[in-house]
């Protein structure tokens, strides 16, 4: 019997280990691994560009949508709420990132 | 003493193999397959390709998992949606660029998740191709879509029990493409009822079938707590970037579709 049940389990074993087929996670990949290595090779810096720590990210509505970019947002994002969507659009050069988990910046 | 120290073995290996299995888009400590240059590239590469054809909204997945490890049907493990924002950096400055809305399992607790907001290198930190799938829904769609993430809807349509094959039918389980796809409906619809919702993807949405052995499937839902089949009924069915992009390609809803590779 216990031959029986060590015979199936390893063959069950040896299936799972072969096929990798519920491949639809999402656990969550950490920018840590980028920002460390980035920050261990340049600085801040990976190549040109700027790593930059993202504290907040506020959707830019359209005009004629609810809550339309404040004032505050400045003239450049303003003109971009303007903008009918499919016109090109600006991004900044600098990477953004977020901060670490709380556990891990605990660390 | 030998049988039980070989049972013991095996028993660990099935776990071992399908928590392989189950944490498809790569553990948060997955070691990256691309250096920090090249994650970097890539992402900005993506953010700037939507951004030139002006996409408020878009769909986005990436591969994490080496693509001879993905089951029939599914070429990308993990999708979630681009919002074009004002991003407020960490010393006070607004920029502009697009921040990315994930459902991520949670490290220490797979069968639950959370709703995070990251940016593309994060999203694209520990991927195993350097290749994204993006849809580009047509101007009505992405307006409707910035509507109902500025809304509570967005947050109210999150369930954090987490099944890695959640049956998109209903909503016992969630993943992070059926949030994705609530969140498309709860557009078109313009409705925060999940009954609503889910009554419109049973009536037009294809799910993926997924085909998986029987033992395995019993093996998976008894040792992984994030593989769950009890919100199954006609074998399993599950929702993926492609099934949505086909969903909307159905109903012409796609302004764009594109792959992007280095």
């Amino acid at each position: 019997m216990k031959m029986k049940i060590a015979i199936v389990s390893t063959m069950l074993a040896s299936m799972f280990i072969s096929q990798q087929a519920m491949a639809q996670g999402s656990a969550q990949h950490s920018g840590q691994a980028v920002g460390h290595s980035a920050l261990a090779a340049g600085h801040s810096a990976v190549g040109s560009a700027k790593l930059t720590s993202a504290a907040v990210a506020v959707p830019l509505l359209v005009v004629g949508t609810v809550g339309v970019a404040s004032a505050e947002a400045g003239k450049s994002l303003l003109k971009a709420a303007n903008r009918p969507i499919g016109e090109p659009l600006e991004v900044s050069d600098e990477i953004l990132t977020v901060g670490p988990s709380p556990d891990r910046a605990l660390r | 003493m030998k049988l039980k120290f070989i049972h013991g073995m095996t028993v660990t290996m099935m776990i071992l193999g399908l928590a392989a299995t189950a944490e498809a888009g790569s553990a948060a400590n997955a070691e990256p397959q691309f250096n920090a240059e090249e994650i970097v590239s890539f992402s900005k590469k993506v953010e700037k390709t939507v951004a030139s054809k002006g996409a408020r909204v878009f769909i986005l997945a990436r591969v994490g998992r080496p693509a001879n490890e993905l089951p029939e049907g599914i070429h990308f493990t993990h999708t979630a949606i681009g919002v074009y924002s004002m991003i407020k950096t960490a010393d006070g400055r607004d920029v502009p660029g697009y921040a990315i809305y994930n459902l991520y399992q949670r490290d220490n607790k797979p069968d639950m998740s959370d709703l995070v907001v990251d940016y593309p290198v994060d999203f694209f930190a520990g991927v195993f191709q350097l290749k994204a799938g993006v849809v580009i829904p047509k101007p009505e769609v992405q307006q409707r879509l910035l509507q109902v993430i500025a809304s509570n809807t967005y947050k109210e349509l999150h369930n954090p029990s987490y099944s890695v094959i959640a049956n998109p039918y209903n909503s016992k389980f969630q993943n992070c493409t059926e949030h994705t796809l609530d969140v498309i409906n709860a557009a078109i619809y313009q409705t925060n009822d999940v009954k609503v919702i889910k009554s419109n993807t049973r009536a037009y949405f294809d799910a993926q079938k997924v085909h998986v052995s029987p033992l395995k499937l019993l093996a998976g839902s008894i040792f992984m707590p994030d593989v769950k089949t009890s919100d199954q009924k006609r074998g399993i069915e599950t929702s993926t970037y492609t099934t949505i992009a086909g969903y909307l390609n159905k109903y012409d809803l796609v302004q764009e579709q594109l792959v992007i590779t280095q």
